[in-house]
């Protein structure tokens, strides 16, 4: 535009702001802006208290790392229950990941072969684990792993099983939508020129599902990261602690600002993991030619 | 397949043996019975009258899950419609920012961000204070007594973006060129809202109130954080509170059992619909 | 709920054992022998009434106690001794201990200190390892599970040694590697009701369960109320009151409110009752059901909470800055005339299935040494221990607890005076628990 035009354009929108302050772009930015700031600043909140000179997770009393390294005691440096906490937190999420992607993605594929792409009766299935409260899958699971499955018992290896049953689906799904989105010509095409069908997976399809594959890792980190009513059922004993069930026993009882503390690492963990994947998923799909809008197409939303 | 098979029929097969199953003499603890012949249906009969008699011990938590729910879900749609309406359509060049913003919050934890409002509303906590230098609190308000409208608030709180996501997805996919037709045959945006907008976002609205309604029925730690009251209860607590006591598992397990029943039907029907639309779609 | 044990704490307490440790020594009075038998000696309970079925509880677990059970339930005027099977002999006397090897034991957090095990691994050159759990009811499911894992079990109640001894998973226990029994323990519970000739246990941490306030937020003087319970009914403040969160502690005090002594009692008209009073309570004050009283009272976010006597200790630890002692005050109605309170032990047991018998008693009578047992009570689990030795002329240092907190010690008339919370026939339990439910429903 002309500098003339702008400056025209801009003078009508004050004109604009001024005559009808409720106009409809408005009073949504209003929203908007209130929205993100209700859903943020708590966390923030949280986040800034864990920095707290004092024991209070309430009044500010200054800046001080105690809580993460200096207090000899109970900061995160020193004190071995939160630092199990923490590692278990990042144990299970890895572990989650390293499970549900391989075998999400398998599904995905499989069910690709089989039923067509976009096909919605396997939807179905994964859809029902994502809407079914939580509690009843983990108390299900519970009461198998304790009684008739009394092998597995509680613990580490029951919270991963638990959390990989209900990330599987995720994987799934993202994989699937990008299938939709990419089409079955690449692997047509390869096929055509003579690949087989195990040729035409590995070198074509798997390459172009990286950046779906790379999301749902993200995602199923991110969210195996905190989950909390899953761990906590088939939990054991306190060795088996995750930072969702430390935050969660510390706020019914004693809060501290060392209980912030992990919380706010594991933010900064899984805000690291979703923007890395976000990167990564923006250049690969850029460089494959497909946007983000084919992959909203397909999902069940 | 055979997996989800596994991990998925048999734990409800095994909730099915707990709930008819009777109790080891010594430990009294839950024994599993797997023959359907050989089941006792009087623990879900016992369940089933609790919750439907109005002297029942889960009738009043029922009827306020319910209310809960329900009251949280509507205040989700009202909050989330205008945010997802102003994302899709007006955040123009802040977008991707807003949008990032507001997918954020699905990566804290659930845990931290009630942490978050716990220090807040306590006695001491900034709310209380600021209201009380403000003039409008004499003494701190009791945000964590077990205020209904506190839980619900919180409900809201954890379950919005769920309530965002779909709305988004649907408002944003809505043409351009349909909106600018209404506008240009006439239509007031009122009107271009009632008559072309929200008619096309209704499956959207429905998968909404799913996914961020239906998994507040399991919620207990919400009500355990923010109330923690007798008077707020809801039937997560008494699910969660029955596994501690060895003679009252098969109760909880009975309720699991009565709860899945009541939300297959929501969540057979979402599904449904959604399949059928995304062939639409396709198609 | 069944009975909490005191120690049911969420792990974060591990403050409190930091507070103990700089706190110092305790150095408030404790029994002396004489006192204990002379109160001992004379049967001080009401008959049982009506306690599960009445009838004796004999049968193949064992003689005496009351029925209702699979097997007897153990009364102070009905005791149990319980049955050793030709197939769960204990071990021969003048064995040696076993070299080399991995002694387990389980336990509450922060309950057995880590020095004193550390000493017995370096006396004896073995490992031992802990395995924690966070309730009765959790502990009970460990052992089933995994019952050739372990060797010794710490902090069992006593309403569930009958399940472990009828369900077969402990082993009797051989005097002769036990010493300190006999030497350090007090007389009294030598041979306790619900295990005469400590068969299968031997006592561990004693307690009572009171009032915990803040004297600066109330005003009554609860400790000079006439019935000290009635502060619950009579001017607890709104939602800042709170009751223990299991059903026999809460029904219980409202049972000992009225005068009521038997706390083990099936009738439903009295648990009913139990059930108005403490409904009554609720819809009057909001009042909240949890054990944090230790962390809510200091913080204020509780001004009056039914309590633990071993909570005190570690209240201490979370007054936040500028919040003095004095504010704390710590009752047990029990020492007033004519109004009963609850007191309670529980104890430790020898696992059936250990893999190494002989240094599992020697573990045992380790804990119960004079030295070692002081060292537990004082520097870690602030839980005392009913042992002879253990007298104010020989503790040296800091008060842990002050003066006007001196009822968090139980004294041995105290625990002779008080009403003890025990097993209860399966459907006297369930009656107890859906009428704590029906509470907790708001019915």
């Amino acid at each position: 535009m002309s500098v003339k035009a702008s400056t025209g354009a801009s003078r009508r929108r004050l004109r604009d702001l001024i005559t009808n302050p409720w106009a409809r772009p408005r009073f949504l930015w209003v929203i908007g802006i209130a929205y993100v700031a209700w859903t943020l600043v708590p966390v923030l909140t949280a986040a800034l208290f864990s920095f707290n000179s004092t024991r209070s997770i309430s009044l500010w009393a200054g800046f001080s790392m105690r809580w993460y390294m200096s207090d000899p005691n109970e900061s995160v440096l020193h004190d071995p229950d939160l630092r199990h906490a923490v590692l278990q937190s990042l144990k299970l999420a890895t572990g989650a990941v390293l499970l549900s992607v391989p075998i999400g993605v398998g599904f995905g594929l499989a069910l690709d072969k089989w039923r067509g792409r976009g096909s919605g009766s396997s939807n179905f299935v994964m859809l029902f684990s994502f809407i079914t409260p939580e509690l009843i899958i983990a108390v299900s699971l519970f009461l198998l792993f304790v009684n008739p499955f009394r092998f597995v018992g509680l613990g580490t290896t029951a919270q991963l099983l638990g959390l990989v049953l209900i990330a599987i689906p995720y994987a799934v799904i993202i994989v699937r939508a990008r299938l939709l989105s990419l089409g079955p010509e690449y692997e047509e095409a390869a096929m055509d020129l003579g690949a087989s069908p195990v040729q035409a997976l590995w070198r074509i399809t798997l390459p172009l599902l990286a950046p779906a594959i790379f999301a749902s890792a993200a995602v199923i980190f991110a969210f195996t990261l905190d989950d909390f009513v899953m761990v906590k059922q088939l939990a054991k004993d306190g060795s088996n602690e995750t930072v969702a069930m430390a935050i969660y026993g510390a706020a019914r009882t004693a809060p501290s600002p060392a209980v912030n503390a992990i919380g706010t690492l594991m933010l900064l963990t899984s805000t690291l993991v979703i923007a890395l994947a976000f990167v990564v998923f923006r250049r690969s799909a850029r460089r494959s030619g497909t946007g983000l809008g084919a992959e909203r197409e397909a999902l069940p939303v | 397949m055979l997996y989800l098979l596994v991990l998925f029929l048999l734990p409800f097969y095994v909730i099915l043996s707990v709930t008819f199953g009777t109790l080891d003499p010594i430990f009294q603890s839950p024994v599993l019975v797997w023959n359907p012949l050989r089941w006792d249906t009087s623990i879900l009969s016992f369940t089933l009258s609790n919750l439907t008699h109005t002297d029942g011990i889960y009738y009043a938590a029922f009827l306020r899950t319910i209310a809960y729910v329900v009251g949280a879900t509507f205040v989700c749609l009202v909050i989330g419609y205008p945010f997802a309406y102003f994302l899709a359509r007006h955040a123009g060049r802040a977008k991707g920012l807003f949008l990032a913003l507001f997918l954020a919050p699905f990566w804290f934890s659930y845990m931290l961000r009630m942490l978050a409002w716990i220090g807040l509303l306590q006695d001491q906590g900034y709310v209380n204070r600021v209201l009380q230098d403000v003039g409008i609190l004499g003494a701190p308000y009791p945000f964590l007594s077990g205020k209904s409208w506190v839980l619900v608030t919180g409900l809201v709180y954890g379950y919005v973006p769920y309530m965002v996501l779909p709305l988004y997805a649907a408002l944003d996919r809505l043409p351009v060129a349909q909106l600018e037709a209404a506008r240009d045959l006439g239509a007031s945006p009122a009107r271009t809202f009632f008559r072309v907008t929200l008619p096309q976002t209704r499956q959207a609205i429905l998968a909404g109130v799913i996914i961020a309604g239906l998994p507040m029925f399991g919620d207990y730690y919400t009500q355990q954080l923010l109330a923690n009251t007798v008077g707020t209860r809801m039937i997560g607590n008494f699910i969660i509170d029955s596994l501690d006591v060895p003679i009252f598992v098969s109760r909880g397990s009975a309720l699991i059992l009565v709860l899945m029943a009541l939300l297959i039907v929501p969540i057979v029907y979402y599904l449904r619909s959604t399949t059928r639309a995304a062939r639409e779609r396709a198609a | 709920m069944v009975p909490q044990h005191p120690k049911a704490f969420d792990p974060r307490t591990l403050s409190r054992r930091e507070f103990l440790r700089r706190a110092g020594v305790a150095g408030v009075a404790m029994p002396t022998m004489a006192a204990i038998l002379a109160a001992c000696s004379g049967a001080q309970e009401e008959p049982s009434g009506e306690s599960g079925a009445g009838a004796s509880g004999s049968n193949a677990y064992g003689t005496g106690g009351v029925g209702g059970a699979p097997y007897p339930l153990a009364r102070l005027d009905a005791p149990v001794t319980w049955n050793i099977p030709d197939d769960n002999q204990p071990i021969e006397s003048g064995l040696q201990p076993e070299t080399g090897a991995t002694l387990k034991y389980l336990s509450w957090p922060y309950y057995v200190s880590p020095s004193i095990i550390r000493a017995f691994e370096q006396k004896y050159s073995c490992t031992v390892e802990k395995t924690i759990f966070p309730d009765m009811a959790g502990g009970v499911a460990k052992l089933r599970a995994s019952p050739d894992e372990f060797d010794v079990m710490f902090g069992v109640q006593l309403f569930v040694l009958g399940q472990l001894i009828a369900g077969g998973l402990l082993q009797p226990i051989n005097h002769d590697y036990v010493p300190n029994l006999a030497n350090n323990v007090w007389p009294a519970l030598q041979s306790p009701f619900y295990d005469q000739e400590s068969r299968y246990s031997v006592p561990w941490a004693i307690w009572n369960t009171g009032i915990m306030w803040r004297n600066d937020e109330i005003d009554t003087d609860i400790a000079g109320l006439d019935n000290p319970y009635e502060i619950f009914w009579n001017g607890a403040p709104r939602n800042k009151t709170a009751l223990l969160n299991n059903s026999r502690d809460a029904l219980g005090m409202a049972m000992f409110r009225r005068g009521i002594t038997d706390v083990n009692t099936g009738d439903p008209a009295t648990i009913d009752q139990a059930k108005s009073d403490i409904a009554e309570v609720v819809a009057a004050t909001n009042a909240r059901f949890d054990h944090s009283d230790y962390v809510d009272v200091p913080q204020g976010k509780t001004w009056l909470h039914q309590s633990w006597s071993g909570n005190v200790g570690s209240a201490f630890y979370f007054l936040p800055a500028g919040d003095t002692a004095p504010n704390l005050s710590y009752y047990w109605p029990g020492s007033t005339d004519g109004i009963p309170g609850n007191v309670d032990n529980d104890t430790v047991v020898l696992i059936k299935g250990s893999k190494n018998p002989v240094l599992a008693h020697l573990l045992i009578d380790w804990v119960l040494d004079a030295t070692n047992s002081l060292t537990n009570y004082t520097t870690y689990s602030g839980y005392q221990a009913p042992l002879t030795t253990i007298n104010p002329e020989t503790l040296v240092g800091n008060q842990v607890v002050p003066e006007h907190l001196a009822s968090t010690v139980v004294t041995e008339e105290q625990f002779s005076a008080g009403y003890r919370e025990l097993e209860l026939a399966p459907d006297v339990s369930t009656l107890w628990e859906s009428a704590y439910q029906e509470i907790q429903a708001g019915v």
